[in-house]
């Protein structure tokens, strides 16, 4: 390696990532571009728009799903031996992503989303070069942050991709569904719609629907979730909603919506909210508290 | 002098000396004194309305007299090539995705703007868990829906409607751009059928007029700002009580009368909650200083949630109430209070329609709270632990003050609002109620 002086301004480019000056040159803090891949699957087997899967909830259902989107944000590299977070600072492509808040959309239109997909976090990473990313623990939330959640989509100025997308957003109710998943369970037989609508609830009153709240929501519900023993360029985050539906018994709904959408007194959500990691307190109006204490099931190394 | 001036005839006229027309309604007319003192007001009332004014005023809209000015949104002025695109909008049955349903169908004139069911029905055959509210003074509503404490404008409710997708109700999401694509290229197919089958509505031209600071006029937000400006002026203040509490010739009978003493009674307690020029206490207006957005329980429900055999004030799963906004279960069951303008136009009643008739209605309040005796919903209204207001306690009421009650309901009816040719259907397609001329 070329040996590099303090001010030095000439860099050298080795194999995609870039070596920039330091104090030393024993760590040199390295800038890599970082693709973090995620599948869809449902159940463990790999999603397909409308194509019907055997064994979810606690009856062990046929489920067909039909949409399959979610926002992350403030993805970022945990390094245990340093104690320290490395953000993946996104690619900002002015479509998928924008600032920190990525569209991850794995259907390729079924009923209401678009043909295109994403499945990918890219961006860059900025960290020692000791901070192995082929061994390391990838962190992101799951949801829109709360300065970017109540944006006028009047507006088609202060919207821009990934967050101008109508069929994602509660116009009747401040802010985003972070995570739409839909679907139907037993399809031939019952043919129950059981969807997943994640978003934020007790949001405080403003002036205007479309304006960022005086104080944040009462129950953001974003939830995060850390895989370990991450190799950035060849593993792939599983994206499974069958381990979130495992409490429920699918083929019917126990509280006004359909599946769970966020809302108070719907006991759906009992056995899914914690499976995101989220406590679904403020919505128990007569339904049971899970005894599920396991976290997240949404994400998981494949 | 009562109502409306309000004359398509001279629309354009009026426009084009609107300016004259705010100066001179200011000044003394005589051009010495008062004349400075417009120089001075000038700048004030020409942020206060381009539309609006007081009755008498020569206003394009003048309002009932007494009636407070609206508030209208800094980011939607209005005007009157707005309300008449809205108009056109209101009542286009293109503005659902799949064509078969406008604003209207579900606010319907003849029905003082709501649609006489229980529970409204969207264009994809999806079942509203509401009521359809009527549009009778929208625009001085403090927050918008039954139990919403988040929509505080016409524009942001305009949104809020096209766009739900559960249920679906004009269905918007994900296909805003083919809408708005028959506005910015109408194609005369489209309105086969109607009173515009030579030829559709010059979209394009009325959105140029009514936006013409906007680079691309035909829009989300202009679409949303049409809809609002045409709400503003349903606008209703000329019922036969209003022109007996005027003092002007009116029709209010004996009985009426007598009715108008017991709403405003302290025996039957009506007007607190069911006060004021609208007759809600959830209003707003130009004048207001503080914020009303109010919301009651009323006393229809008390199930019983844990199965003790004790009321706990609940209400049914898809229709909390604000608690469903606030997460407060002290907000359980509590909704807006709708306005009794026009009220014997407006049955069923209640958030979700569940009273059928008025002198029902005077049983739920004589009782102080509904008894449902059996089924899930079983429970004593009058008994739930969130009929805290003290005002719904019940109360004694003769057959014959029934009678006298609902007479003065009838008369908060105000046909000339519900007969008003420049709230009907330019399409032609939804009448009028029979009784109109």
């Amino acid at each position: 390696m070329q040996k590099l002086y303090m001010g030095a301004t000439a860099v050298v480019t080795i194999a995609g990532s870039l070596v920039l000056a330091s104090c030393s040159n024993e760590d040199p803090i390295v800038e890599s571009d970082v693709t973090v891949q995620y599948a869809a699957q449902v159940n463990g087997a790999d999603f397909t728009c409308g194509q019907i899967y055997t064994g979810i909830g606690t009856g062990g259902d046929d489920y067909a799903v039909n949409d399959f989107r979610l926002y992350v944000h403030d993805a970022y590299i945990y390094d245990g031996a340093k104690n320290q977070q490395y953000p993946v600072e996104l690619n900002q492509d002015g479509v998928w992503q924008y600032e920190n808040v990525a569209l991850l959309d794995f259907e390729d239109g079924c009923t209401t989303g678009t043909a295109e997909t994403n499945t990918v976090l890219a961006g860059k990473v900025t960290a020692p070069a000791s901070v192995d990313l082929a061994d390391t623990q990838v962190c992101f939330t799951v949801g829109v942050p709360e300065d970017k959640n109540h944006l006028n989509v009047n507006d088609v100025d202060a919207v821009v991709s990934p967050l101008n997308d109508s069929t994602l957003y509660w116009a009747w109710k401040i802010g985003y569904k972070y995570v739409r998943i839909d679907g139907v369970a037993d399809p031939s037989g019952a043919a129950n719609a059981f969807v997943l609508h994640l978003g934020a609830q007790g949001c405080p009153m403003t002036g205007e629907m479309t304006a960022t709240p005086k104080s944040a929501c009462t129950v953001p519900n974003t939830f995060q979730a850390c895989i370990a023993n991450f190799d950035i360029e060849n593993d792939v985050i599983a994206v499974d909603p069958a381990f979130v539906f495992e409490g429920n018994d699918v083929t019917s709904n126990h509280g006004a919506k359909p599946g769970c959408m966020s809302f108070i007194d719907d006991n759906d959500c009992e056995e899914i909210m914690p499976r995101l990691g989220l406590d679904y307190a403020y919505g128990r109006v007569s339904g049971t508290e899970s005894t599920y204490t396991g976290g997240q099931r949404l994400f998981s190394k494949q | 002098m009562s109502g409306f001036s309000y004359s398509t005839r001279s629309l354009y006229l009026l426009l084009s000396i609107m300016s004259a027309a705010l100066l001179s309604a200011c000044s003394g007319g005589d051009g010495t004194p008062a004349e400075v003192d417009a120089a001075a007001e000038v700048d004030e009332a020409a942020v206060m309305s381009a539309l609006f004014g007081e009755c008498g005023s020569g206003q394009p809209v003048e309002l009932p007299c007494g009636f407070p000015l609206p508030r209208e949104h800094a980011d939607n002025p209005l005007s009157l090539e707005k309300v008449e695109l809205g108009r056109l909008l209101f009542y286009d049955r293109n503005m659902s995705f799949n064509q078969t349903q406008s604003c209207a169908d579900c606010h319907l004139q003849e029905h003082a703007f709501t649609d006489a069911l229980k529970l409204s029905v969207g264009s994809q055959g999806d079942p509203h868990p509401r009521n359809a509210m009527s549009m009778t003074n929208v625009v001085y509503n403090a927050t918008f829906n039954w139990a919403n404490n988040q929509v505080v404008n016409l524009q942001d409710q305009a949104l809020a409607v096209v766009m739900n997708d559960d249920p679906v109700e004009l269905g918007w999401a994900g296909h805003e751009e083919e809408i708005l694509g028959r506005l910015k290229a109408p194609s005369d197919a489209d309105y086969a059928g109607t009173s515009f089958a030579g030829g559709a509505p010059d979209y394009p031209q009325l959105f140029a007029a009514a936006f013409p600071d906007e680079a691309e006029p035909v829009s989300l937000a202009t679409t949303m700002k049409a809809f609002a400006a045409f709400g503003s002026i349903m606008i209703s203040g000329d019922s036969e009580y209003d022109k007996a509490n005027r003092d002007e010739p009116n029709n209010m009978s004996d009985s009426a009368r007598r009715g108008q003493e017991l709403f405003f009674s302290e025996r039957l307690e009506c007007f607190h909650c069911h006060g004021g020029f609208n007759f809600t206490d959830s209003v707003d207006h130009e004048g207001s200083t503080f914020t009303h957005a109010t919301f009651h329980n009323n006393a229809l429900y008390n199930i019983d949630g844990d199965g003790d055999g004790i009321g706990d004030g609940l209400y049914p799963e898809d229709n909390h109430g604000l608690r469903v906004f606030t997460l407060d279960p002290a907000d359980e069951g509590k909704f807006r209070v709708p306005t009794l303008r026009n009220i014997a136009l407006t049955a069923p009643y209640m958030h979700d329609g569940s009273i059928a008739t008025l002198d029902e209605v005077i049983d739920h309040y004589s009782r102080g709270g509904r008894l449902i005796e059996e089924g899930p919903y079983a429970g004593d209204g009058s008994l739930s632990p969130y009929n805290t207001s003290g005002f719904i306690n019940g109360f004694v009421i003769t057959d014959e003050e029934r009678l006298d009650l609902i007479a003065f309901f009838e008369s908060l009816t105000d046909w000339d609002f519900v007969c008003r040719d420049q709230l009907s259907d330019p399409f032609g397609i939804i009448q009028k109620h029979a009784m109109c001329p």
